[in-house]
């Protein structure tokens, strides 16, 4: 449910995809990749995070999805989401969070 | 521990002590005393306020059951009596124990909770003697409020929503309640407040973190807003407030909720709950009801802009801004700060020992005038680093009124606690790690030193017995008295009980001088106690105090009159951190002698020694004096110099030589520690560098005093 992408030519941002149902069952091993792959990364690369696979999120998805953000500026580095499927921006709206997790607006 | 506690914690314990000194103030004037009465409620009200900020509710509410309790009893319902306020002290005990465990520093235990089910039936069966239930009085400053009629103009609903951790567990999804809610109207504006949520390696990604501020324009009533939260009931706290709600239910909402108070402010703000004139007078009112200090905690913290918010006020009011800045004499600085600050003028007295020896060599005179100019400044410099860091024994002294206080209700003696030379000044550090040895020595002094009452009307003494806390200085010592007019000690059974423990011989016992007697209480596995009490005798003896002490490079000595009382009298230096000194050397090893403890210096010539026939004693102006040749005591290597010298050095009375190479002169050594693995070195407490860079040792001189002492006895 969690795919990385690194940039073809060595330089520009990895592509991170998120797909299926961000939810509370399973957000723990959700939790898990994430940090995994995030760690992987090479220094402070910037990375687009593509929500628009995303079938289904609920708030332990939202959560997890700012702490993602949160996870990544904490050390300094560059994250922002691209594209969000219908069902995220519709959590983004319902919750006022358009500021936080909005198109391009990190 | 995050910035908003560590403020919280020093504050409070400020207040704490306040609260403590103002209460035994009350107390000792039988309530007359008003003033003293309202800095205990201001105390417990700032306390309750700050802790809300932080977020360490069980604090605010127990202090809040506690300002109700004070509350009557300044307006005269309640009187304060020993009962009452020895309550309200221990219930002070409590919140010190609670913010310990909150802020970590302490585990929580059985007890704890134990005790507060106790104090909180305690002040509502306090309460419930004298006026109604605290609800009621609440009600009242509604009612007041209603009547000013001042209402937001708002005509949307407000709804606060803040999550219980487990509600996603329990497998209720609050996006879909919220969004459900917008089913039954529009919701105008919502924040999701994510101040508690953590970055996601700090993250239990199945524990909700999340609060909501909702602005809703709808026809539908409360029960049917609260409805759509039924669910959740058990797993959120909820507030709704009608459209053109009281200002004063927004500042209470504002009061009740964890976040900081401003940004809640400033949320419901921008979701058109409040407008900015609204804002700035429920503001006003929370300004009023608490202390500053909490807005001084979120500066710290970051997480307000204070001139905003001044600038707010200020608008409203016509105040000027930054006014209470003017009153703040005194600023908080943390200990690191200062001790950074100490450290850094230390290695400058350093460097600046180095340049003056350079310049010494270049000899042009313009650069040794300059260089001596800045001498003097750094030595300035020094000492006003040293003050920075002394603090009067004032405070310290003070919180010994409630030891005693408490031993005379639980003894039933009466005794009285002077205080003489509060105003003397001692290093931080210094005054906290004596104040346990202090608390023991006063606890000795009430507990076996005072006698009860019928006891002491019968030797015809006054029945009120007396404890003084004496402080001055004294040739570069601080010297901190506790005196009592007690039963004093008895030699007799001093020495019986040496005997019985085996901590003397019986051949020797009868040697043995008064001194030396009363001396025999610091020998570790002593205590004259017949029966261990509560107050002391807890098998932690004298000699933890003596050992305490010698510990900070000090002393401590008894005197005692049978029937006529008891003096401890304990000896420290002014400060650690830097020693003017006595440098010496012996072959290639340097040695630095704190420059108080030096006499003076005599030659030792090669036929001298032979004279003292290896028994290594000197004859000073006719008496004997004994002598400690450094170069076998650390075996340093380097020829013998054919003069040598013997530094005279004295510590507590007693005088001792030292026999080195060289004699260098006076320097000032920044003291450094020496670290665990030299912790051990006896005769040394410590090191510095010296301007060459070379390393010095500092001689620790009791040690060697003492050493002496030994030798001579041999």
């Amino acid at each position: 449910m969690v795919t990385l992408e690194m940039p073809p030519s060595g330089s520009g941002p990895a592509r991170l995809t998120l797909d299926g149902e961000l939810v509370i069952q399973g957000i723990s091993e959700l939790r898990s990749k994430l940090i995994e792959t995030l760690d992987g990364l090479p220094g402070n690369i910037p990375i687009e995070v593509d929500l628009s696979e995303v079938e289904s999120i609920d708030t332990a998805g939202v959560q997890a999805l700012v702490g993602m953000l949160r996870h990544v500026q904490s050390r300094g580095g560059y994250i922002e989401i691209t594209h969000h499927s219908p069902s995220t921006f519709n959590a983004t709206e319902v919750f006022g969070l358009q500021d936080t997790l909005g198109v391009g607006r990190i | 521990m995050d910035e908003g506690k560590k403020a919280f914690l020093a504050e409070s314990s400020e207040l704490l002590e306040d609260m403590e000194s103002a209460l035994l103030l009350v107390e000792a004037s039988e309530g007359r005393d008003k003033e003293a009465l309202n800095s205990v409620f201001r105390a417990i009200h700032t306390i309750k306020g700050s802790a809300g900020v932080v977020g360490i509710d069980n604090v605010e509410k127990f202090a809040h059951k506690v300002e109700s309790a004070l509350d009557l009893m300044r307006q005269g319902e309640l009187r304060p009596t020993p009962e009452s306020i020895g309550l309200m002290l221990e219930c002070r005990d409590h919140i010190s124990t609670l913010i310990s465990v909150a802020v970590g520093q302490q585990k929580e235990m059985a007890y704890t909770i134990a005790e507060q089910v106790r104090l909180i039936e305690a002040l509502e069966a306090l309460m419930g003697e004298k006026g109604g239930p605290e609800e009621e009085i609440i009600e009242e400053t509604v009612e007041e409020d209603e009547g000013t009629g001042f209402r937001v103009a708002s005509d949307n609903w407000h709804i606060s929503l803040r999550f219980s951790p487990d509600v996603l567990r329990n497998g209720m999804d609050p996006l879909s309640f919220i969004s459900y809610l917008g089913g039954i109207g529009n919701i105008v504006h919502i924040h999701t407040m994510l101040d508690a949520l953590p970055s996601l390696a700090d993250m239990d990604p199945e524990s909700c973190y999340l609060g909501f501020e909702i602005d809703i324009e709808t026809k539908a009533d409360k029960a049917a807003i609260e409805d759509v939260f039924e669910f959740v009931r058990e797993d959120c706290i909820i507030h709704i407030l009608p459209p053109k709600s009281r200002i004063s239910k927004y500042v209470n909402l504002i009061g009740s909720l964890p976040e900081d108070r401003y940004r809640l402010g400033e949320i419901l703000m921008q979701g058109g709950a409040v407008t900015e004139r609204e804002l700035a007078h429920a503001l006003e009112i929370q300004k009023a009801g608490s202390d500053k200090n909490i807005g001084d905690i979120l500066v710290d913290e970051g997480i307000i802009h204070k001139p905003v918010l001044d600038a707010a006020v200020q608008k409203q009011q016509g105040q000027p801004v930054g006014s209470k800045a003017v009153e703040a004499s005194s600023i908080r600085v943390d200990t690191e700060k200062l001790d950074a600050l100490v450290n850094i003028v230390g290695e400058m007295v350093i460097t600046g020992a180095s340049v003056q020896q350079e310049a010494a060599q270049i000899k042009n005179a313009r650069l040794l005038q300059a260089v001596s100019s800045m001498a003097r400044l750094i030595e300035s410099l020094r000492d006003s680093a040293m003050r920075v860091r002394m603090m009067p024994l004032h405070d310290t002294f003070g919180r010994f009124h409630r030891t005693v206080r408490d031993i005379c209700h639980e003894s039933g003696k009466d005794i009285a606690l002077e205080i003489e030379g509060g105003e003397t000044e001692l290093d931080r550090t210094l005054i906290e790690k004596i104040k346990d040895p202090l608390m023991h020595l006063v606890r000795n002094a009430a507990d076996h030193g005072i006698e009860p009452q019928q006891e002491r009307a019968s030797a015809g003494k006054p029945q009120r017995g007396t404890i003084t806390l004496r402080a001055y200085q004294e040739t570069g010592d601080i010297i901190i008295e506790v005196q009592d007019d007690g039963k004093g000690l008895s030699k007799r059974k001093i020495e019986q009980k040496a005997l019985e423990r085996g901590l003397i011989e019986r051949e020797r016992a009868a040697e043995l001088s008064e001194a030396e007697i009363l001396h025999l209480i610091f020998m570790p596995g002593f205590s004259t106690a017949e029966e261990v009490t509560n107050i002391s005798g807890r098998g932690v003896g004298m000699d933890v105090v003596r050992r305490n002490i010698e510990a900070l490079h000090g002393s401590v000595d008894i005197q005692s009159a049978e029937g006529a009382g008891t003096t401890v009298k304990v000896r420290l230096p002014l400060t650690l951190a830097i020693i003017d000194g006595f440098l010496v050397s012996v072959g290639e090893t340097s040695f630095v002698v704190p420059m108080d403890m030096v006499v003076e210096c005599i030659e030792l010539s090669e036929q001298a020694r032979r004279d003292s026939h290896g028994r290594d004693h000197v004859n000073l102006r006719g008496s004997v004096l004994p002598y400690i040749s450094l170069r076998d005591m650390f075996s340093a290597s380097g020829a013998r110099s054919s003069l040598e010298h013997v530094l005279v050095v004295r510590h507590s009375g007693m005088k001792t030589g030292l026999l080195v190479d060289r004699l260098h002169g006076e320097v000032q050594a920044v003291v450094k520690s020496l670290g665990k693995v030299y912790k051990g070195a006896k005769g040394i407490s410590g090191a510095t560098i010296m301007g060459d860079g070379t390393v010095a040792l500092i001689l620790d001189v009791p040690a060697l005093v003492k050493k002496a002492l030994k030798m001579q006895a041999r």
